[in-house]
């Protein structure tokens, strides 16, 4: 296991209510998994235990088998373990973007050769021109890019694991849609364990191996993206939807098509759909 | 790191003090703290200790939430005691080794001071935990009110410190959030030399000024949206009105005076 939690509580006051109540959870190496769940579920306070920023009160959290408390150097959670904020554009402060995505490098110790090694495959990897943006500011990009040369930032500290809160949130479909895309190919490609954390069904079913569905604290659901949409009244009772496209395949399987139940793009209903229609060579519409 | 911050923090309590007119409170407040000046002897700070406890009892607040109020100063009041006690000279010669002499009007004026400063602190935070932001500025402004003759823009300051009070707790929550972000990011701001430190705050500082700066763009066009225009004939829900309990208050507050400035 890459992560593992053992039984993690976690309040901020003794006295307070507890925010994690009993959060059991392992990570694969290379494996590419969404959390989801309500504001105030718990989700951001759960990753920033993951990356060592929160103690928890109670519990166990192992990174290779090591359990983290055991760590004497903070920075070796953050080699391990890269997190990115919510809104980390907000996080910015260099003059420019070079500099910026250089912050983190740097304080890992890197040389200077290395830091600009390392700078230029993060700008790679999220799509920004190396030449193009590098001395450019990062306050005069527009809010996409910003978001990228964030998480550059993060990326540049070539961590094992990158955990990202909410790292679509404000931006445009296509912004959106890109984004998702460069985060699947460093997991596909790089072999970087992924940990998104996301409020929208779609992106984590669209992306993600395995689902995990945090509600008050706790961890309500586990499973791949078709085991979870199964259990529909659950997460309609947590206030969670299952996403249109799937309900629609769902609701089309119940009608006794024979369509898959793993659909969760739009290009892969249309490919589905056409197969079967052409299956049934158009003569028989209805099952 | 920033949560024991009690500064400018309103307690909501159903007490005397806390349904004074917020005008009377200032006006108190100021008297008192003008009369703490004039106190010199350590039975007059007695009287003047009395006199905020008795606030305290009856506002109904714990003695924990002045306490702990105390503490972010507690440096100042310790430094100016220590200040005092090697540099003050005069009276007799106490305590001698080497350099060190602490003498008798040093060690009295050094504590003078730090009691002081702590009925000071204890009363000016009384009047922030008793009257929430809203009455205060209200209360200045009203106070401020005589002053616009001289041009003076009463109206436009009481809505400044308004929103900066409002606004203390988000930016404390904010600088909290990119700090981790920072951390997150190798960042350290904790070990090392007083200079590297320093250096160490500029991640902080710079995403806080711009977020700050964000906000109040964001607030101005909002204010303006809503048709804000200054003080010019705007009106209020909830004109102040002084009662019975108020020239209460300010009697029995120059009773003490009157007694502790004579001692």
């Amino acid at each position: 296991m890459f992560v593992e939690l053992k039984d993690v509580y976690y309040r901020y006051q003794s006295g307070e209510d507890y925010i994690l109540k009993g959060i059991n959870l392992y990570l694969k190496k290379g494996e590419f998994a969404a959390l989801v769940g309500h504001t105030g579920s718990g989700k951001s306070t759960l990753v920033q235990i993951i990356n060592g920023l929160l103690r928890p009160t109670r519990g166990e959290v192992f990174i290779e088998e090591k359990e983290i408390s055991s760590w004497k150097n903070p920075i070796d959670i953050r080699k391990k373990a890269g997190l990115v904020f919510q809104y980390p554009e907000h996080q910015l402060f260099e003059e420019t973007v070079f500099r910026d995505i250089a912050f983190g490098p740097r304080n890992l110790g890197f040389s200077e050769a290395e830091i600009s090694q390392k700078v230029k495959q993060a700008m790679e990897f999220v799509q920004l021109d190396f030449e193009e943006f590098k001395d450019r500011s990062p306050f005069g990009l527009s809010g996409g890019q910003k978001r990228r040369v964030a998480i550059a930032g993060v990326l540049a500290m070539e961590p094992e694991l990158l955990i990202l809160d909410e790292p679509i949130a404000g931006l445009d479909p296509r912004g959106r849609r890109e984004l998702l895309e460069q985060i699947t190919r460093l997991n596909q490609k790089q072999g970087i364990t992924v940990l998104l954390i996301s409020h929208r069904m779609e992106d984590a079913a669209q992306r993600a191996g395995r689902i995990i569905v945090m509600n008050a604290g706790e961890i309500a659901l586990q499973g791949s993206p078709e085991e979870i949409f199964e259990q529909k009244e659950k997460l309609q009772s947590i206030g969670l939807e299952v996403p249109p496209l799937t309900e629609v395949f769902s609701e089309l399987r119940k009608r006794g098509y024979p369509l898959r139940a793993d659909i969760f793009s739009v290009e892969e209903a249309r490919d589905e759909i056409l197969r079967y229609w052409g299956e049934n060579k158009c003569s028989k519409i209805s099952p | 790191m920033f949560k024991n911050i009690t500064l400018g923090q309103f307690i909501l309590r159903d007490s005397f003090v806390h349904k004074l007119d917020p005008r009377m409170k200032i006006l108190i407040t100021m008297i008192i703290v003008i009369a703490l000046f004039f106190i010199s002897s350590f039975f007059g700070f007695l009287i003047g200790a009395v006199y905020i406890g008795m606030v305290i009892f009856f506002s109904r607040l714990s003695w924990k939430v002045i306490l702990r109020g105390l503490k972010p100063v507690m440096f100042i009041i310790i430094f100016t005691l220590v200040i005092h006690i090697l540099f003050t000279r005069g009276g007799t010669v106490l305590f001698e080794l080497g350099f060190f002499r602490v003498e008798s009007e040093g060690l009295l004026t050094g504590l003078f001071m730090a009691v002081r400063i702590t009925l000071l602190i204890s009363l000016t935070s009384l009047l922030t935990l008793t009257t929430s932001p809203i009455q205060l500025t209200d209360g200045l402004e009203y106070l401020l009110n005589p002053f616009k003759r001289f041009g003076l823009p009463a109206h436009e300051l009481a809505m400044m410190m308004t929103i900066a009070l409002r606004f203390i707790p988000t930016l404390l929550e904010e600088a909290e959030k990119i700090m981790k972000a920072q951390q997150a990011r190798g960042a350290d701001f904790e070990t090392g030399s007083i200079l590297r430190r320093a250096k160490s705050m500029v991640p902080l500082l710079v995403p806080l000024f711009l977020s700050a700066f964000r906000r109040a763009d964001d607030l101005a066009m909002a204010m303006e949206a809503r048709c804000y225009k200054g003080g010019e004939g705007r009106t209020r829900m909830k004109e102040l009105q002084l009662k019975n309990p108020d020239w209460i208050a300010l009697a029995f507050t120059a009773v003490f005076v009157a007694i502790f400035i004579r001692l």
